[in-house]
């Protein structure tokens, strides 16, 4: 910033001094809030939660008692936490490279021009922006009740018999989750990757179109390579909802049939508020935390590519 | 396309061309508004004019990265309209240059040949030919953000290369580059396309670039065509006022007289005592300012007698040394037959009138 | 060109044009396709609820009663606390776009403006909290809430939900406040205003929409939590919508599900279009990119 900049007498200097002092204090005070905030609320109950992992805490007796490996060792001993934590990452690799695939092809369909783009982008929209619970609810009536359209259509299809519905098998339940999921992350995605294609400069496309590019060369040697970046982002983004989130399976199908899609954060809170079992949820929550390390070293290394362009 | 014995046809010809689109705020735009032009084989064709004239639009439909609303594009002969760019055989540079910025300079100026599906031998010998012409083979290995602007221009213009096209297409070329640079690559663009002997479009604003690059140029305002000539003939015999001020620095001076705007440019406008006597026009000059440039003194002032009382600039080289001082009145005059004449309303080129010496 | 050569050339560039052409064709009609049958499946369980909600419930059985019916938006507001919750919910959601603003705001405007080494660190670390799944700190902080005597009121949630929405806010209000030139702020300031009155009279009105971009989001965002709302607050009159409206299926009455549909509906909606109305504006920013320099 070029305020204030080489003063001669000690006049000069002093005011430069101040004016530097303040910027630096200004910019102090303004973040200052937010890093406190954070820390607070989100860094040390970080903390608290490995505490817990190591506790005895639970809700009768909430007063902090330590307890070395022993909720490790209980959940390794838990058949469900197994069943949880490959249910949990399978779940989450499908979605992802699902919802990246559509959200793709979504992005380059939603910056085409045409009539009706409005509507649609605000229909495309629900999904995301609908409360989780909500869209969970409504798929659950879409999905589980007779005489729903799904309903009629799987049953024509002679993938249905009888009175059930995909929600009540443990394959099709399980479907339906990671269904549910890339419903609704999809639009994210694709906004995410809409922006990425709109940061390559149009000259670009130009010279691929001059260049006699037809329309897969483009794809596979000009855009892709392009959005790459972008796209990590998009991935990381749905990874770490998907991953994290209970609230479709909690409303959806409640964990079941018979706990076939209880969810790591669903079993978490399962053990943590509704058995009261602070130590063994947090020690459950604590598996979520590799994942998230993960994607922040994908953000990170993104970040850093992304510097060094032009 | 064979174009060595097609000397009948042109090169490209745009007949009756329109382009109108919707600007921002629903208002619709004439872009081109009925343009009609052609270019012959192994000329360099300038097209010039200012910013919204319509030149890059007009550039952009001969290469097909924009559909006329009306009118034809023929290239080497064949109707073009509706055909990708591909297969027009034209070759663009545009201004940003355009390069892909994740591929290395060998590999941009592979990929036309790639996506024609040329073989890969072929392929290694047309870019290392590209390369050589265009003197960057030492930087095959390196990528466009490492490079400075006048090679990425390079870069550019081999990937253009290497198509082979019976048409370049260039868009501004040297408005990315610094002054220095400008002047010297402008040399080198021309001796490349005299290498070549591809025809060549060239789109700028400079009215000096286009005067030193051209075979012909054509000037162009507002989505129409204003003239087309050889520079000489844009510059001695202007068809409106428009090109007349627009080429030419500084610009020709335009006394109302009339019905008639007269016209004379800087340069021909001397102290009367410098002009031969028998065919001339003088007018009194009051002189307000006077710069020295490169040798030259430009005189600027009021001109009466002639017209309306009008604000002029002579151009007095050095070799005249008439005594001058900013204040006086001095009798400047111009050749008659250095006199143009423009209808004052139209600004049409307009037959000459009388006036006494 | 003679007779044969031209007319063999004309032919070919004649199928290369209806080529060219119907490619043309092929790509519009795939857009529209794809475009239609993705805000069709986008939209399908709201399509669905939207039509059940005017439907006739007949309990599964065969239909015969025909015509729209309003009963279930009537038992919506009447047997429901779905108006509660509504309120719940704006209540919170406001509180919470007021928090967000007042700690992104100056954050965002540190990181642009007053450049500091430790600004590009800071913020990226502060967008990678948003990524830290509130799975992993819900236990934690429900003992926080429950200490600080919050325990079951909406005030819990005022408090918890800006760790989710500052983060994208600070991000967001950064990319706004970079697209404005900074020349401007320093005519500002030669003219004689101070850094803070120049940022507050000439970039500030240039940053609202971004502004009233990032309050839609947040609003969205508080909106939908789910996790916190469900550990900090269990009395039904105090729920936000998000954790009340299913909370009403809790009674297992199968009556109700149309009712509560209906509810989801009403909320979804409004939303969407609201932020619909900022989709390019965000796509904007994301684009020009919090990640330069």
């Amino acid at each position: 910033m070029a305020v204030g900049d080489r003063g001669g007498d000690r006049a000069g200097a002093g005011q430069k001094a101040r004016l530097a002092d303040r910027e630096g204090f200004l910019a102090w005070a303004f973040l200052l809030p937010s890093i406190v905030y954070l820390t607070v609320l989100v860094v040390a109950p970080f903390g608290l939660t490995v505490a817990f992992a190591f506790s005895r805490s639970t809700s009768e007796a909430p007063s902090y008692r330590f307890a070395g490996l022993r909720n490790f060792r209980a959940i390794f001993g838990d058949h469900a936490f197994w069943r949880s934590l490959i249910d949990t990452l399978a779940l989450t690799a499908v979605s992802t490279v699902l919802v990246v695939a559509f959200g793709t092809i979504l992005a380059n369909v939603l910056l085409a021009d045409f009539r009706f783009r409005r509507t649609v982008r605000t229909a495309v929209l629900l999904p995301w922006t609908t409360p989780v619970a909500l869209s969970a609810i409504s798929w659950r009536w879409l999905l589980g009740s007779a005489g729903s359209p799904v309903d009629r259509i799987l049953r024509e299809a002679s993938l249905l018999h009888g009175g059930e519905s995909p929600l009540a098998r443990a394959p099709s339940a399980m479907v339906s989750v990671v269904a549910v999921h890339v419903w609704r992350l999809t639009p994210l995605a694709a906004v995410i990757v809409m922006a990425g294609l709109a940061a390559i400069p149009r000259g670009v496309w130009d010279a691929a179109h001059l260049d006699g590019a037809g329309f897969w060369r483009r794809f596979f040697g000009v855009t892709l390579p392009l959005t790459l970046p972008v796209t990590a982002v998009a991935a990381v983004f749905t990874a770490a909802f998907t991953v994290g989130d209970m609230a479709v399976v909690r409303v959806l199908t409640g964990g079941g049939p018979g706990d076939s899609t209880q969810v790591l954060p669903a079993l978490a809170y399962l053990h943590g508020v509704d058995r009261g079992d602070a130590g063994s949820g947090a020690a459950i929550a604590l598996f979520l935390f590799p994942l998230f390390l993960a994607g922040v070293m994908v953000v990170l290394r993104v970040m850093r590519r992304m510097g060094h362009r032009p | 396309m064979r174009r060595r014995d097609e000397s009948a046809t042109k090169a490209v010809e745009a007949k009756a061309l329109v382009k109108v689109y919707q600007g921002p705020r629903d208002k619709r735009v004439r872009a081109l508004d009925g343009v009609d032009l052609s270019s012959n084989h192994s000329e360099y064709l300038v097209l010039l004019g200012p910013s919204g004239c319509g030149k890059t639009t007009l550039l952009r439909t001969i290469a097909g990265l924009e559909r006329p609303t009306e009118g034809e594009v023929h290239i080497g002969g064949q109707l073009v309209n509706g055909l990708p760019p591909r297969i027009r055989r034209v070759a663009m540079v545009l201004q940003s240059y355009a390069l892909y910025p994740h591929k290395t300079v060998h590999d941009n100026i592979e990929f036309p040949l790639k996506a024609e599906h040329v073989p890969r031998h072929l392929r290694e010998r047309k870019v290392r030919w590209a390369a050589d012409l265009l003197g960057i083979p030492d930087l095959l290995s390196r990528r466009p953000r490492q490079l400075s602007g006048g090679e990425r221009q390079r870069v550019a213009l081999a990937r253009a290369l290497v198509r082979e096209p019976a048409v370049f297409l260039l868009d501004e070329p040297l408005s990315g580059l610094d002054a220095k640079l400008r002047a010297t690559t402008r040399d080198e663009l021309k001796r490349f396309q005299r290498q070549i002997g591809t025809a060549t479009i060239y789109v700028t604003h400079d009215q000096e670039e286009a005067m030193g690059l051209a075979d012909r140029v054509a000037v162009l305002e507002a989505g129409r065509l204003r003239q087309v000539g050889t520079p000489r003939d844009i510059y001695d015999e202007p068809a409106d006022t428009f090109v007349a001020t627009f080429v030419g620095a500084p610009p020709m001076n335009l006394v109302q007289r009339g019905d008639r705007l007269v016209g004379f440019r800087p340069e021909h406008l001397l102290p009367a005592e410098n002009v031969a006597y028998d065919s001339r026009v003088t007018m009194p000059l009051r002189i307000e300012r006077m710069e020295y440039l490169s040798g030259d003194r430009h005189v600027y002032g009021t001109v009466t007698r002639i017209g309306l009382e009008t604000r002029v600039i002579a151009r007095l080289p050095a070799t005249v040394i008439t005594p001058l001082a900013v204040g006086e009145t001095h009798e400047f005059a111009v050749p008659t037959d250095r006199l143009r004449f423009f209808d004052a309303e139209y600004g049409t080129r307009a037959a000459p009138v009388r006036i006494g010496g | 060109m003679n007779g044969l050569a031209a007319r063999t050339a004309a032919r070919e560039m004649g199928r290369q044009r209806r080529m060219a052409a119907a490619q043309q064709v092929a790509v519009r009609v795939t857009v529209y396709a794809v475009a239609v049958a993705a805000a069709l499946v986008c939209a399908a369980p709201f399509l669905w609820g939207l039509v059940s909600a005017f439907e006739h419930d007949t309990g599964g059985s065969a239909r015969t009663v025909r015509g729209p019916t309003t009963e279930h938006v009537r038992l919506l507001f009447h047997s429901t606390p779905f108006a509660t919750l509504v309120v719940n919910t704006l209540v919170v959601g406001g509180l919470v776009v007021v928090v967000t603003l007042a700690l992104a705001l100056p954050a965002a405007y540190a990181l642009t403006r007053l450049h500091r080494s430790w600004g590009t660190p800071a913020g990226i670390a502060i967008l990678l909290v948003y990524l830290v799944p509130p799975s992993l700190l819900f236990l934690s902080l429900s003992r926080v809430v429950a200490t600080l005597g919050l325990a079951d009121s909406f005030w819990s949630l005022v408090l918890v939900y800006p760790t989710v929405t500052v983060p994208v806010s600070v991000w967001l209000l950064a990319g706004f406040l970079r697209a404005v030139p900074v020349d401007i702020e320093e005519q500002a300031m030669v003219d004689g205003h101070s850094r803070l009155g120049a940022f507050v009279r000439v970039v500030a009105p240039l940053v609202l929409p971004g502004v009233a971009a990032v309050v839609v989001l947040t609003f969205t965002l508080a909106a939908g939590e789910f996790t916190y709302a469900l550990t900090f607050v269990w009395s039904g009159a105090r729920m936000p919508v998000s954790t009340g409206l299913p909370a009403v299926l809790g009674s297992g009455d199968p009556a109700l599900w149309r009712t509560v549909q209906t509810g989801a509906v009403l909320v979804a909606i409004p939303l969407a279009v609201a932020c619909g109305l900022f989709l390019d504006r965000f796509v904007a920013v994301l684009v020009v990119g919090p990640d330069r320099d």
